[in-house]
């Protein structure tokens, strides 16, 4: 039986965050996307924990951000065995909730920069181009980033993201500033351009831009048998706790 | 967006219309008090008077715009050179983690600077760059920290296209964080300005060697204090530095304004 080269297996063993002022633990879970159902959305309530989870798929971020161990294993199946947990970040690419641009230049210029800082051949025009079209950016590729909406701006950082060439792209919260048909539509356009050599997880909390393209849905959950269990295929459970100093007050 | 801007933009325009007013209802309140109860009414040092401040500015109408030059060609040199030390010493500390700065900064900021210079200006000052060593000192300060604060500031933006693409810190510095650096360096300009134009008249003022070319506003000050009735060219060089300090901080803000227009509080307000 021949492999499918991107099923990408996700499994948390243990997941364990604090500071000074909270803990966050995620119990573990196990998902899989690949070729049949190339989209896992990540939803729940706000502060479950969801960018902080996507954030350690870069080993620089497990650095910096947790304390008390942390750890996420992808067991890898076929181009993806192999690759060791520091060097994710080689295949991972990851549109954040606040990107940053190169002020005072174009689309174009923010979408081809990139490249060359890292010594890389400049993209292919056509595959500027078809990522433009993709996004509904080809009418406005020459225009100035200060003269973009809030959504054209969402739309040019996965742009840029999809344009490095990502094996799992990771879309955190990028289409909240899209109305529902837009966002739909995009989504649909991931599905038929890209899902032959990417992987998408996305973090959103708008159900139905998904409804169109196999999903599969991770919902993590700060109260137990929270949302509907027919719907949501991964139900996660969080604890968040508050570190409370003691006071001693008598 | 739109809307915010031109809150903004409104918000500035009543700080400079009142700001106007002031300085008119001041020199017209003077005016009429001296016609009201005479020139020995009330002292020139409290308020100016017009017509005093209009016939010394007529009376040595060159000598004045030698001054103004002699100050603005200064202090600007100082901005130019406090914005190059500011950014390399403010970048260099934040791309060696040197942390201490950070303490440093907040104890300078703490100290009154202004005072504390006095003193430096004379073991700074030398020859025709006494004013130049005191507006360097004076604005270096504002340039580094806001340097130092926008290379060690967490951004997720930054972060993501760093691993993205592998970037060095080196590389991350030069192609990332110089951007954010120059983008918003106009904030920190609008204090270093006026830091500079003070340090430089302070220094003029002090220790300026008064020669024909070089008196400077602060020098013009210094003139003034020494001739028998002094308070016309002491009020009209005070608000001619005014004028130029204010001036050149507005300039700053609308050419930093149409440079930079507000992409990256933009971008961080997209969620």
């Amino acid at each position: 039986m021949k492999t499918d080269p991107l099923e990408l297996r996700i499994t948390l063993k243990k997941f364990y965050l604090s500071d000074h002022n909270h803990s966050l633990e995620i119990q573990p879970f196990e998902f899989t996307v690949d070729s049949n159902i190339p989209f896992a959305a990540i939803t729940g309530p706000s502060g479950a924990g969801k960018t902080t989870f996507c954030r350690t798929f870069f080993h620089h971020y497990i650095n910096s951000w947790i304390e008390d161990g942390c750890e996420v294993q992808f067991e890898k199946l076929y181009s993806l065995n192999g690759i060791a947990l520091n060097h994710t970040k080689d295949v991972v690419g990851y549109a954040p909730q606040r990107p940053f641009f190169l002020p005072n230049k174009t689309i174009h210029e923010n979408l081809c920069a990139p490249f060359g800082w890292k010594g890389k051949s400049a993209p292919l025009q056509s595959d500027v181009e078809k990522v433009c079209q993709i996004f509904f950016l080809d009418r406005t590729i020459n225009r100035h980033i200060s003269d973009l909406s809030a959504g054209e701006l969402q739309r040019l950082n996965l742009a840029r993201m999809l344009l490095a060439g990502p094996q799992i792209a990771i879309i955190d919260e990028c289409l909240t500033s899209l109305d529902q048909e837009l966002a739909s539509q995009i989504v649909k356009n991931l599905h038929e351009n890209y899902t032959d050599h990417s992987r998408f997880l996305i973090v959103t909390h708008r159900l139905t831009d998904l409804s169109y393209v196999p999903h599969v849905w991770v919902r993590f959950a700060l109260e137990e048998n929270s949302g509907d269990p027919a719907f949501f295929q991964k139900s996660v459970k969080v604890n968040i706790r508050e570190n409370v100093k003691q006071n001693n007050l008598s | 967006m739109k809307r915010k801007q031109r809150y903004t933009s409104s918000i500035n325009l009543i700080n400079w219309s009142i700001l106007l007013f002031l300085v008119i209802a001041g020199v017209s309140l003077g005016t009429i008090l001296e016609k009201a109860l005479g020139t020995e009414g009330i002292h020139a040092y409290v308020i100016p008077r017009s017509g005093d401040i209009f016939d010394t500015l007529y009376n040595n109408f060159p000598a004045w715009i030698k001054a103004v030059f002699f100050t603005c060609s200064m202090s600007l040199v100082a901005v130019l050179l406090s914005t190059l030390l500011g950014i390399t010493f403010g970048s260099l500390f934040a791309l060696f983690r040197l942390w201490a700065f950070d303490r440093i900064s907040q104890l300078a900021w703490s100290t009154p600077l202004v005072a504390v210079s006095v003193y430096l200006i004379l073991l700074l000052g030398a020859g025709w760059a006494y004013g130049l060593a005191m507006g360097v000192f004076l604005g270096f300060y504002p340039i580094a920290k806001h340097s130092f604060e926008e290379c060690i500031r967490k951004h997720e933006g930054v972060s993501a296209l760093t691993a993205a693409f592998s970037l060095s810190r080196f590389q991350e510095f030069r192609h990332l964080r110089f951007s954010m650096v120059i983008s918003r360096l106009g904030t920190a300009l609008g204090t270093s300005v006026p830091l500079c134009f003070i340090g430089q008249t302070m220094a003029e003022y002090f220790i300026g060697s008064l020669t024909d070319w070089s008196p400077g506003l602060g020098g013009m000050l210094k003139v003034a204090s020494n001739s028998a009735n002094p308070y016309g060219e002491m009020w009209c060089s005070i608000l001619l530095m005014m004028t130029l300090v204010f001036c050149c901080g507005k300039l700053i803000d609308y050419l930093w304004g149409r440079l930079y227009p507000e992409t990256l509080n933009k971008q961080e307000a997209i969620v």
